[in-house]
């Protein structure tokens, strides 16, 4: 997308050889029935995701970190498969819908313009919210005993899930222009605070009752509380603001998955987990700051219609012409090139 | 310049024009030379006022340091408190410093990240958020179409 025709030739398909290395040595593990070895199959599978974003350190190591991102979540899927020995009908199923979902993937992803990453993002994070609420509850109903443990990461997950599922489809929405009007729910200034005590309500509720039947109704509830408030947030966002809610709704899937990862008591679902949290989160805080705002003031301080006075614009502006720019270069000693929206707008 | 300053062949005095103006010296025995309007040759090159170094007198940590240590206190202690609401789950422990140690590397690997960067790190989050794919084969269940719905 970004190659120039003088860049040297890339053997980037040689990062292949250490996931198909370590992945074909965890199989062969597998099938000679070496006990245990799936937890170093998730243990190198997490090494390789935070080696993923630790790479994006420099310009320099950023294919690396992308090729080992790659094998991290390669990994990690095959060494569940591996671990759970299926019966040959669910491995089927388990591959087909791996297989089709990854067709699915490669082809949207292969259209998407640079322009379109944000909108693009926040529907990705969409489905992962879906995932994670799915799972939680699916997680709930399957076990007929739950621990507190498993019962508030149960809650948690879909809580979280839901808020990440309708608060990313608010922002995708917003971003690629299909939301012309914005969807407000009646009562959209004093919904925050009910919803959110209602969740608080359940979690106590899940927390306390022993009964399995309360516990689902409750997971069910705070997924349907939380899915409310989601899209209320976000759509109270301005639109200039959506970056900021898009990595806020980054974090949130990251903390939905480290729910899971303590739900299913995996490992390599908490560690991933937490890595996406926290960078959604610095991210967030990175622009907040660059904003001079705070983040508080960002997520729930919706925008007002302007009208009046407000509305008026003041200040003045500066027009140029293709000659002035011209001219201006050929006359200047220094000059910087800021490259930004345009050069992607333009595939400079 | 001759273009500028003559017209039909004699010469004009245009005290409009940047260039005629600044060229002038004296027009029908009149001094004009300090231009009063010149060229803006040196425009940016403003001297920024020297900001003086303030003295603010003695500091006082107390309550800085105060404010830090209670804080960390408060950490510190939350942990043991899970520990002390979450006794009988040895899982739990062990997924609680897997979560713990996972947070200071995230944290610290993405701040490492180039601003320039920052693009490509949303889209690789987003990609190894694909690992939420183990949580739903954890639980996957029935034959070759799911049949095992309560």
């Amino acid at each position: 997308m970004f190659r120039r025709p003088n860049d040297p030739k890339e053997y980037n398909y040689l990062y292949g050889i250490p996931g198909a290395a370590a992945i074909g040595g965890l199989l062969a593990a597998h099938s000679a029935g070496v006990p245990n070895i799936y937890q170093c199959g998730y243990l190198f599978s997490s090494l390789c995701c935070i080696g993923g974003i630790g790479g994006l350190a420099s310009q320099n190591t950023a294919r690396v970190g992308n090729a080992l991102g790659m094998t991290g979540v390669a990994g990690g899927v095959v060494t569940a498969l591996a671990s759970l020995g299926l019966p040959a009908p669910l491995m089927t199923q388990a591959l087909g819908l791996l297989g089709g979902a990854s067709a699915v993937g490669w082809y949207v992803g292969s259209r998407v313009a640079v322009t379109e990453l944000p909108q693009t993002v926040a529907a990705f994070h969409a489905l992962v919210g879906v995932a994670a609420t799915a799972t939680s509850i699916a997680s709930f109903m399957t076990e007929p005993d739950p621990d507190s443990l498993h019962r508030v990461a149960c809650y948690l997950g879909s809580g979280i899930g839901a808020i990440t599922v309708t608060g990313s489809v608010a922002a995708f929405l917003k971003l690629s222009g299909r939301l012309k009007k914005g969807y407000d729910l009646p009562f959209k200034n004093v919904l925050n605070r009910p919803l959110f005590a209602a969740n608080l309500a359940g979690l106590a509720a899940v927390v306390t009752s022993p009964s399995h039947a309360v516990g689902l109704a409750a997971v069910c509830g705070t997924a349907a509380a939380s899915a409310t408030l989601g899209w209320n947030i976000t759509n109270s966002i301005g639109s200039a603001d959506m970056p900021v809610a898009i990595t806020v709704l980054n974090s949130y899937s990251g903390w939905a998955l480290c729910a899971e990862g303590f739900m299913l008591n995996n490992p390599m679902l908490t560690i991933v987990g937490s890595l996406i949290g926290s960078s959604g989160a610095i991210l967030s805080k990175i622009m907040c700051d660059a904003m001079n705002r705070r983040i508080d003031n960002v997520i729930f301080g919706s925008y007002a219609e302007l009208d009046g006075e407000m509305a008026a614009i003041t200040g003045t502006h500066t027009e140029t012409s293709v000659s002035e720019v011209a001219d201006a270069l050929a006359n200047s000693k220094d000059v910087i090139v800021v490259p930004g929206y345009g050069l992607a707008v333009a595939r400079a | 310049m001759l273009q500028i300053l003559t017209k039909d062949g004699a010469t004009t005095t245009n005290l409009g024009d940047e260039v005629a103006r600044g060229a002038v010296i004296t027009d029908k025995g009149e001094m004009l030379f300090p231009n009063p309007n010149p060229p803006m040759l040196d425009a940016g090159k403003a001297a920024k006022p020297k900001e003086e170094a303030k003295d603010e007198g003695p500091v006082d940590l107390f309550a800085p340091t105060m404010r830090t240590a209670l804080y960390q206190a408060m950490t510190l202690s939350s942990i043991v408190g899970l520990g002390v609401l979450c006794p009988t789950n040895p899982a739990f422990h062990n997924m609680l410093t897997t979560f713990s140690l996972a947070v200071v590397a995230g944290y610290q690997s993405v701040w490492g990240v180039k601003p320039a960067l920052h693009t490509p790190l949303m889209s690789i989050t987003n990609a190894i958020s694909g690992v939420t794919a183990v949580g739903g084969l954890l639980i996957l269940g029935g034959g070759y179409l799911p049949h095992t719905i309560p």
